[in-house]
């Protein structure tokens, strides 16, 4: 008996120490997982809480809304963003549209570096599709913060204007700088032509990127840079791939969604969805679209019935990459080249879609210069609360004969936003400053 | 440990004639049992000189012959030796002797004990406290723990927030993210099932490990603290005993009308307001028929001309004079009432010891329909064998528990499950039930059923539902401890332990087929189209949400055990082994669509398509409620520990402790998994020394210790770790996964160390005595947040970069102030316990410093109320006014807000008390004793609350509304705002968190108060049984003093705790 327990004692001391290792290694939860299949990453990829958005408050900041009653109520980041604040964060330190993006990034650059671990010819065709996919989401990112939180591109400065802190690795410790536009730009373009090289022509469902999304992105790319003729060259493979318009004269505008829904694969002319940042602003009682924007819809066209809400006048169009917007790069990179007949024609093939039917009277015999004007105008009344109208002004503000300046009211005082202002860019929020981050001008 | 020893004399008789020096005397004597009076059989008397040997016959009875100056010795197995040196007085007349029982005799001179090991109190270097068996008697209570309240300097019950129910913090708290609760040590190990499930009549003791080197035998997880619970225990040799114990205890209904309300009339009269303004236009127009008030139902009636203004006007009034809060008290509520019965035997004979108890308690919440039921079961064996060389026991724990929980409470009856309306009519004068509109208009609802469509009824009656509902948690707990001990050689023993553990618990939510939840969930889904039949997807039925847990533990511990004395002066005790524990949970839950209770059969659905909702068809993205989810965890510990002592002559102690504790954290470097953990410590008892000559100060003992303890946060993990959402994308059906750390390798455990120094003392021959502690703790690598510049992708990581510092002093001292016949005594417990935050990366947000109590600032408590300054209310409108960073004084609430800085906020103090403690009187005469407790909290503040205007006028809010600025002038005697001119929520969030609502908390309460009177045979030879108790109980007694000037109690700011009155019997046969 005497023997037996202290040869007990000693063999289980023993064993505690032996199984150490395997005792230890098990897993707290079973439910966690270290991501590292091609099953894992897509899981991430179809995460559409992280991905699948986009930054609004440069919706809000643009001129698309009108605020009456002097903002009461607002939510004060949103407000600022409204009147164009000085500082427009004051002492918020989240700032969703600067977050979400860069959250993006991080689980695409998890996504990139894990697939490096992993073997393609597992499943090559699945294995590109994730990788492209992964490209895609964290360029579209790059590129939504760049319209916010980066001065306008301009061929002569990018080469000194920096850009935006580009991690391309999920180390959080790394802290590569804001670069320049050019920079910034060569590595936007040459990510989504490979992501275009991999991924398929359609996807599954419309939240994921595909081969037409991606040129599409592109050919929105490179007119921000405003080089039209890769506009055009990339527009046109966008809708080689697809070219699908609703007519809206096949939609019902007294219905409550009149029209189909982007996801899983209704919208036809959608091809990638991103939703805006859920603002309340859109929401409130005290903001509406301005008269400039609705008022400028003629006789039987059919969109303003169509893309707001006849009780409240809310939006309810749809959003992220779509063909109209393809067709209208395509319009304008053709007029500034100089080919006014194709620009003319995706013009009327679009319109002739949203008007109603017999009301609509072809574009025909216009200059270039009215041509252009008129292309621009649709992109106004076409692309709503897309977040497009705000790069738009930055990009057209720096030609005097497209510049506006914006105008608000607030207690009988008028604010103005003038061409090329610095508040076209958004403060860096200060939690980023540092490390070689310097904040934008003011 | 035999020195520890004494005897007792109860009762002795004294001759009346001197006998001479040498004389010899034949004594007779009787030997009982001091504890029971039973007589003991077979016990061994003799004498020194003459060696004469006697045994005690079955009644007890023993005659021997003595000398005079000789001393005689009783003995007998278990019980401490009895010895008499007999003197003529003694001689002649019969002798009692009560051997007391070794066991009995231990716990008298209090052992702590660790869970590894019992140390006397006088070989203690560390912060023990104990909770003997009487005072934890003293308090009368379903569960364990709320009796260590008011009982232990240094731990307090965490009152700062309503939702915490049973939140201690032992000497403050030293840790940020992880678990914050002190471990609970039940008998040997830890006990990780619900402590409610422990009968506390099944417990002889508590003892609660303070400091490292108290604690740091339990390693990595005494970082918070340790309570070790010692359960009952037979005894060797001894007859059996059975004890009942039985009590009843009613506490009052509570008060609704605690917090002050807007009263249903200006409740009426401010919707009327609302309605003229249109406020209710969109409700009113919504498609998803959106609830309203009977109130605006009527005002909407009276304007569309559909009832009469007169009509109206009579019906508003009407209304005006009702108050829901007497419905609630007439129906949902009633007097709780709980009842406990606990029946205990125990003995034992030579090599055999028992305890066998059983324990029921009934429950009766003050709210109807919940209450709460509790079977325990404990049998523990032990055998003595092999010459009492082997030690072999077995115990077994069972608890049967089950919890119904039909009651919702009375804060969620209203519109889409919020506050009800203050004039609401929850029955008729009959007592049937009325309907209430809860998430569709009442007019639609009835509109639908007089079209006899097909839908089920759509009203909701709250007071229906009370039977319509069958929801209970059903929880069984078995415990199974083994032990075997060895003595291998006389110094050493070794152990060997397992613990086997399985909980069940099984949780069942029936909504019956009639219930509104089912009715509502069914109306929702159902599908009507003209010509076709009715489809209903969520079928016809009940709605039966099960859930089950089971967690099962296995821990195995080997241990040996050296006690060795050299020569007269030297002793060691030292003790090392190793443990082992595993914890499993696996938990399960799902549910059954259209169940039929009667046959226990549920019908499928479908989940995976969506369905428009019947009320608003557009919106055609619902999917069927699905509960299916399934969770696996695995908590293991692999522990290494030791522990030395070392005492010289009896006045100076040594020890030292060591443990290293390895877990499975996950994906850290094997190197990280583990901590080595240490404790010195020292004690010197300078009573003791030859040339300590201080009458008045009979007992002087110093302790001081040092050492580490640790905590660990499982939920970080060193690689970057996902999980996948239960459940796919409801449109895209795919499985989608989020990221929920990104890696960490550098994660480790938290460090916290202590240094104690601690005096015992007696004075005035004991009639003044205690210890006074002095603790200063640090704890570093704490689990904090840095700030990561957001373009990496994350905010903040959670890594060790917190350190946390606290100190304190605890006192615990007793008066003897009267000693006689009547006795007096006074317990006296002290706290002071401070902590400040000394390392944190990341500046809090300012909306976090003003909604969270435990924001980390640097240099300031963890616990903390942040205020905006306030700067009065504006003379000419009412309007709360702050001040600007710049610090100008103004109304722009959108700018205090945006504009105020962490350090721009007033830091009003610490919302957990820098002082607490107790002071309990006890007082006896004769058979009655009398004990009131005393206890008090200062240095802390809470936050009021008050009205909140909305976009409503203040509709249903605080009572403050009646003191709200109204006109010039009212400024000086209300700090409450006016009603503003414009809505404005910025105004509210800046009033509501203004330093004018920070309140102190200071208080004094009188606790509880314990009366209880005492028969015993002793006394009452005629007394059928041995010893019977009979005891009145109350509790929650209420506030003798407080700082704040509002009628709030700062500890339940919510709802006071009902006072409570029980009456009990305790019985020992």
């Amino acid at each position: 008996m005497k023997k037996a327990l202290i040869i007990i004692g000693v063999s289980l001391t023993i064993f505690f120490a032996g199984c150490e290792k395997d005792f230890l290694d098990k897993k707290p939860n079973k439910a966690l997982l270290v991501p590292t299949t091609l099953n894992d990453f897509q899981a991430l990829l179809d995460n559409n809480i992280v991905f699948n958005v986009n930054p609004a408050l440069n919706i809000i900041a643009g001129d698309e809304y009108t605020v009456t009653n002097n903002g009461t109520g607002l939510n004060i980041l949103q407000s600022n963003a409204y009147y164009w604040a000085d500082d427009i964060y004051q002492a918020a330190t989240v700032i969703a549209d600067w977050d979400t993006p860069y959250k993006q990034v991080f689980y695409a650059n998890i996504i990139l570096d894990g697939l490096e671990k992993l073997d393609r010819n597992i499943d090559p065709a699945r294995y590109d599709n994730i990788k492209g996919s992964a490209l895609f989401v964290r360029s579209f990112a790059f590129y939504n913060l760049v319209q916010l939180f980066a001065q306008p591109y301009n061929m002569e400065t990018a080469t000194t204007i920096p850009a935006i802190p580009m991690p391309l690795s999920s180390d959080v410790n790394k802290r590569p700088g804001r670069g320049t536009l050019e920079q910034f730009y060569i590595q936007l373009a040459s990510d989504l032509k490979t992501s275009a090289e991999l991924l398929p022509l359609i996807a599954s469902f419309k939240s994921r990127p595909s081969k037409w999304a991606c040129f599409s992105l592109l050919a929105r790319v490179y007119l921000t840079k405003q080089n039209y003729r890769n506009a055009f060259d990339y527009a046109e493979a966008s809708l080689s791939i697809n070219n699908n318009l609703i007519d809206y004269n096949s939609l019902d505008a007294t219905a409550s969604n009149p029209f189909p829904a982007t996801l899983p694969n209704g919208n036809p002319e959608v091809s990638y969805n991103s939703e805006n940042l859920s603002y309340a602003f859109v929401r409130s009682t005290v903001v509406k679209f301005s008269d400039d924007l609705t008022s400028a819809y003629e006789q039987g066209d059919l969109r303003k019935a169509l893309y707001f809400i006849p009780s409240n006048g809310r939006f309810r169009g749809y959003v992220g990459i779509a063909n109209d917007e393809v067709f209208l790069v395509r319009a304008e990179s053709a007029c500034r080249l100089g080919k006014l007949d194709v620009a003319g024609e995706d013009l009327n093939f679009l319109l002739v879609r949203r008007y109603k039917t017999g009301t609509f009277v072809p574009v025909q015999g216009l200059s270039q210069t009215e041509l252009l004007n008129k292309i621009l105008l649709e992109r106004k009344k076409e692309l709503v609360a897309r977040g497009i109208r705000w790069t738009d002004l930055r990009r057209l503000n720096q030609e005097p004969l497209t510049a506006v300046t914006l105008k608000r009211k607030r207690d009988q005082a008028e604010i103005v936003l003038l061409p090329n202002s610095p508040k076209y860019t958004f403060l860096l929020p200060n939690t980023e400053l540092g490390n070689g981050i310097e904040q934008n001008p003011r | 440990m035999n020195k520890y020893l004494y005897i007792t004399i109860l009762q002795l008789a004294f001759f009346t004639i001197a006998p001479c020096v040498f004389a010899q005397y034949r004594i007779t004597g009787k030997v009982v049992s001091e504890s029971t009076n039973l007589p003991i059989e077979k016990v061994s008397i003799t004498t020194n000189k003459n060696a004469h040997v006697s045994l005690t016959d079955n009644e007890g009875k023993f005659t021997i012959n003595v000398e005079n100056g000789e001393t005689l010795t009783a003995k007998y197995v278990g019980y401490v030796d009895f010895k008499l040196e007999i003197k003529p007085e003694n001689a002649t007349k019969t002798l009692v002797i009560r051997l007391k029982s070794s066991v009995e005799q231990l716990s008298e001179v209090t052992v702590f004990s660790t869970g590894y090991q019992r140390v006397p109190k006088e070989r203690a270097t560390g912060s023990f406290a104990q909770i003997d068996n009487k005072l934890l008697n003293r308090r009368i209570s379903t569960d364990v723990l709320s009796r260590l309240n008011d009982a232990v300097p240094g731990l307090i019950f965490n009152r700062e927030s309503s939702s915490k129910t049973n939140s201690i913090s032992i000497r403050g708290q030293n840790t940020i993210n992880a678990n914050d609760q002190p471990l609970i040590v039940l008998d040997n190990f830890p006990y990780d099932g619900d402590i409610s499930n422990i009968n506390p009549n099944d417990v002889e003791n508590i003892t609660v490990l303070k400091d490292a080197a108290a604690a740091s035998i339990w390693g990595a997880r005494a970082g918070n603290g340790v309570i070790v619970i010692t359960t009952k225990k037979g005894l060797l040799n001894q007859p059996t005993q059975i004890s009942i114990n039985s009590n009843l205890t009613v506490g009052a209904k509570p008060n609704l009308f605690y917090i002050p309300q807007m009263t249903s009339s200006d409740y009426i009269e401010t919707e009327q307001k609302l309605f003229t303004q249109g406020y209710y236009n969109a409700i009113e127009t919504s498609v998803t028929k959106q609830p309203l008030t009977p109130v605006v139902e009527l005002l909407i009636a009276k304007r569309d001309g559909k009832i009469s203004e007169t009509d109206a006007n009579s019906q508003l009034e009407k209304l005006k004079e009702f108050d829901v809060r007497n419905d609630y008290d007439k129906y949902l509520q009633r007097q709780s009432l709980n009842q406990q019965y606990s029946i205990s035997l125990k003995g034992g004979g030579q090599y055999h010891r028992y305890f066998i108890s059983s324990g029921y308690d009934k429950n009766f919440s003050n709210l109807k329909g919940n209450d709460f039921d509790r079977l325990t079961l404990n049998i523990g064996n032990s055998f003595s064998l092999l010459k009492n060389k082997l030690d072999v026991s077995a115990n077994i724990l069972y608890t049967n528990s089950r919890t119904n929980q039909n009651n919702p409470g009375i804060t969620s009856l209203g519109l889409q499950g919020t506050e009800i309306y203050p004039y609401a009519h929850l029955a008729d004068a009959n007592g049937i039930p009325f309907p209430i509109a809860r998430n569709y208009r009442t007019n639609y609802i009835n509109e639908l059923s007089m079209n006899g469509i097909g839908l089920l009824d759509w009203n909701y009656r709250p007071l229906q539902e009370l039977n319509l509902s069958n929801n209970f948690v059903n929880s069984f707990d078995y415990l199974i401890n083994t032990e075997a001990r060895y003595n291998i050689i006389k110094e050493l023993d070794v152990s060997l332990q397992y613990q086997y553990g399985k909980t069940i618990s099984k949780s069942e939510n029936l909504n019956s087929a009639d219930s509104y939840y089912s009715r509502n969930l069914i109306n929702e889904f159902t599908i009507i189209k003209p010509n076709s039949p009715i489809e209903r997807p969520v079928p016809l039925g009940g709605i039966l949400d099960n859930t089950e847990q089971s967690s099962i533990k296995n821990n195995i511990r080997t241990q040996l055990t050296y006690n060795k004395g050299f020569g007269d002066k030297h002793f060691l005790n030292a003790l090392a082994g190793a443990e082992i524990r595993d914890l499993n949970i696996i938990g399960n839950s799902y549910r059954f669509y259209g169940y039929d209770s009667e046959h226990a059969a549920g019908k499928g659905v479908d989940y995976v398509h969506t369905y428009g909702n019947f009320v608003y068809p557009q919106s055609n993205n619902n999917l069927i409620p699905n509960r299916d989810n399934r969770q696996e965890l695995t908590d293991r510990y692999l522990s290494y520990y030791s522990n030395i002592a070392y005492t010289f002559d009896g006045r100076i102690i040594l020890s030292v402790s060591g443990r290293i504790d390895k877990s499975n954290l996950f994906g850290v470097n094997p190197n990280q998994k583990g901590v080595p953990l240490w404790s010195v410590g020292a004690s010197w008892e300078i009573s003791k020394e030859t040339i300590y000559n201080l009458t008045w100060l009979p007992y002087l003992r110093i302790r001081t210790t040092y050492g580490y303890s640790g905590n660990i946060d499982k939920s970080l993990s060193a690689y970057t770790t996902a999980m996948y959402y239960n459940g796919n994308d409801i449109i895209t059906k795919q499985p989608y996964a989020n990221i929920i750390n990104p890696p960490n390798p550098e994660l480790r455990w938290e460090k916290i160390s202590t240094a104690n120094f601690g005096v015992d003392f007696k004075l005035f021959e004991g009639t003044v005595g205690g210890s006074i502690e002095y603790y200063a703790k640090n704890g570093t690598d704490l689990i904090g947040e840095t700030t990561f510049p957001h373009y990496t992708g994350i905010s903040s990581f959670k890594g060790n970069n917190a350190d946390i510092k606290g100190n304190g002093i605890e006192a615990n001292l007793y008066t003897k102030n009267l000693n006689r016949n009547f006795k007096w005594s006074t317990d006296y417990l002290f706290t002071y316990a401070s902590d400040k935050v000394t390392d944190y990366k990341v500046d809090g947000v300012v909306s976090q410093f003003l909604t969270s109590l435990n924001t980390p600032q640097l240099g300031k408590p963890l616990y903390a109320i942040y205020s905006y300054k306030w700067a009065g209310l504006d003379p000419t409108n009412g309007n709360p006014l702050g001040y600007l960073h710049d610090g100008s004084v103004s109304s722009d609430y959108a700018k205090i807000i945006g504009q105020t800085t962490a350090s721009d906020l007033k830091f009003n103090g610490r919302a957990r008390p820098l002082f607490f403690g107790a002071i309990r009187n006890n007082i006896s005469w004769n058979n009655l004793s009398l004990s009131i407790s005393i206890n008090y909290r200062l240095r802390y503040y809470f936050r009021r609350r008050s009205v909140v205007y909305s976009d409503t006028y203040g509709l249903g809010s605080h009572g403050d509304y009646y003191l709200r600025w109204q006109q010039p002038g009212d400024e000086q005697k209300s700090q409450v705002p006016s009603i503003p001119q414009i809505p404005n929520t910025n105004r509210d969030s800046f009033y509501g968190r203004s330093e004018i609502l920070v309140d102190k908390g200071d208080h004094i309460r009188l606790q509880d108060v314990n009366l209880s009177y005492n028969l015993s045979r002793s006394e009452m030879t005629k007394l059928p049984v041995r010893n019977v108790q009979l005891y009145i109980y109350a509790n929650n007694l209420g506030i003798l003093w407080k700082a704040t000037k509002s009628n709030i109690d700062p500890d339940y700011q919510l709802a006071p705790l009902p006072r409570t009155i029980s009456l009990g019997m305790k019985i020992d046969f």
